[in-house]
């Protein structure tokens, strides 16, 4: 069966630089899969998630997204490093920002706000304004929005890293849950090797110079995990040290 | 806060004080500076000729059609000339050429191509209140969050109507609301420049009696051009408060 998103062989590089910052990039996504890219930064991470995204299209190479269309809902939506929410919306209508132009009733679409703010816990905070949230919260705001879509592949772009360490936990594990619930293939960008180990089945390793997908490592480990997991831990370690000595060859950190 | 108000409040009182005691004290004949208790009867004179209500009625018609003119070009110039790069590149010298020129240089013009009109006069208040548009807006428009106009696109809008109805207006609000409010008081200070070449309103009106030293009539209308301007931007406040009611 064919993966739901399918690159090959794509190279991106930023316009009027010589050098692509990515080549080659082979990935498949399976239906219904968590996958992790990790990498250091300035790696291409988030270029390569805006390239899946159709935010910016490759120099070179293939993407195919093997996804349904429909009217009322968006195949791909997308979750940012920073909430990225509009402040003159208030968080419902943040939230309702991809269902508008979408062919939904309008009960459909308070139901699907609702239904989203619900899943990430918002449920109280629907009239407030972005201004009044706290750093969490706002991540939750977008990642509610992301959700209120119904995509069937989410992308996220480092959603956690500006959030404080306790927070971060409580939205990883929110986040599972959500994957549980809505069976959402996930492609979740991070530099941080614990987080990537901890959620996905696959972890991706991007590095060198230019950037490929230099190692795969697939994470057996029983679900619900647990963070001190010694088998999580194994994984972390060959991690990074295959990324150690990606940037020692690559004579870049 | 409250003791400000009261503060605010005894200046004018203190400001309308000194005025009235300079004036009363004979230092100064009464023709080069009216009393400001002389004014209650010289309003009441001229409302009861209908003369104030012809010309502040002029004055808006002339204010008015400036405005709506001068800030739907100027929002719109200014915030395409943002919006498109070529616009942009096409715009700058020229408009760096024709902004310093003020509004009142512009009159010779005015009377060539309009002749003693209303039109002429609402013409120049337009031209005052473009260029602050034009400049404002598209400050505004070009410091748009680009990270929110990529959201957008990630969120299927995309579309250059869809940009701009769910960013780059939204966004550039406060900056673009910023611009109309100093136009709409820009309008009030060439309404009567605009006016003064004859045309019938609060500037003509000035000129007139001005003309036949009836200096009380000028403070009034001086003092109804400060009431209409204050009026104005409360009521532009109170809007704009509504509209970005989302702001702390």
């Amino acid at each position: 069966m064919a993966g739901v998103i399918e690159l090959s062989n794509v190279a991106i590089g930023f316009p009027g630089a010589v050098q692509p910052v990515l080549t080659g990039v082979a990935l498949c996504l399976e239906r219904g899969e968590f996958a992790a890219i990790v990498g250091a930064s300035g790696a291409g991470k988030s270029t390569l998630l805006r390239v899946v995204a159709g935010l910016a299209a490759p120099a070179r190479g293939a993407v195919r997204r093997n996804v349904a269309t429909a009217r009322d809902r968006r195949a791909i939506a997308m979750v940012f490093q920073e909430a990225r929410l509009m402040p003159w919306r208030t968080v419902y209508d943040n939230v309702g920002l991809g269902l508008e132009g979408l062919d939904l009733p309008e009960a459909a679409r308070h139901q699907r706000i609702t239904d989203a703010l619900a899943l990430v816990g918002l449920g109280e905070l629907a009239g407030r304004w972005p201004r009044q949230l706290s750093g969490g919260q706002r991540q939750r705001v977008g990642i509610a929005r992301a959700l209120a879509v119904s995509p069937e592949v989410l992308l996220m772009d480092e959603p956690f890293s500006a959030v404080d360490a306790i927070t971060r936990q409580a939205l990883q594990d929110e986040l599972l849950r959500i994957w549980n619930a809505t069976g959402t293939t996930i492609l979740f960008v991070t530099h941080d090797i614990e987080e990537a180990a901890y959620l996905a089945d696959r972890v991706l390793l991007l590095g060198g110079t230019p950037a490929k997908i230099s190692e795969t490592y697939v994470v057996p480990t029983a679900r619900p995990r647990s963070r001190g997991d010694a088998e999580l831990s194994g994984i972390v370690h060959r991690v990074k040290a295959d990324l150690s000595d990606l940037l020692l060859d690559g004579g870049g950190i | 806060m409250k003791r400000d108000t009261l503060l605010s409040a005894a200046g004018v009182a203190g400001f309308l004080a000194v005025w009235e005691g300079v004036a009363l004290s004979g230092l100064v004949p009464p023709t080069l500076l009216p009393a400001p208790s002389s004014l209650p009867q010289v309003f009441l004179s001229e409302v009861s000729l209908g003369i104030w209500q012809r010309m502040v009625g002029a004055s808006l018609l002339h204010y008015s059609i400036g405005l709506v003119l001068g800030s739907l070009l100027g929002v719109g110039a200014g915030g395409a000339a943002a919006l498109f790069p070529r616009a942009d590149a096409a715009q700058a010298w020229v408009a760096r050429l024709l902004r310093p020129i003020p509004p009142l240089a512009w009159i010779p013009f005015a009377i060539i191509w309009f002749g003693i009109s209303e039109t002429a006069a609402a013409f120049i208040i337009a031209i005052g209140i473009f260029w602050i548009n034009y400049f404002t807006a598209y400050a505004a428009v070009h410091s748009v969050d680009r990270e929110l106009v990529e959201l957008a696109a990630a969120f299927g809008h995309g579309s250059l109507a869809a940009r701009l109805a769910k960013v780059i207006l939204p966004a550039a609000a406060p900056g673009i609301l910023s611009g109309l409010r100093a136009g709409v008081g820009q309008g009030w200070m060439t309404v009567v420049a605009a006016e003064l070449f004859g045309i019938t309103g609060i500037g003509g009106r000035m000129m007139e009696a001005a003309g036949l030293l009836a200096t009380p009539v000028v403070v009034l209308y001086m003092a109804t051009i400060a009431v209409l301007y204050g009026l104005s931007d409360m009521l532009f406040v109170i809007a704009q408060r509504r509209v970005l009611r989302w702001q702390a």
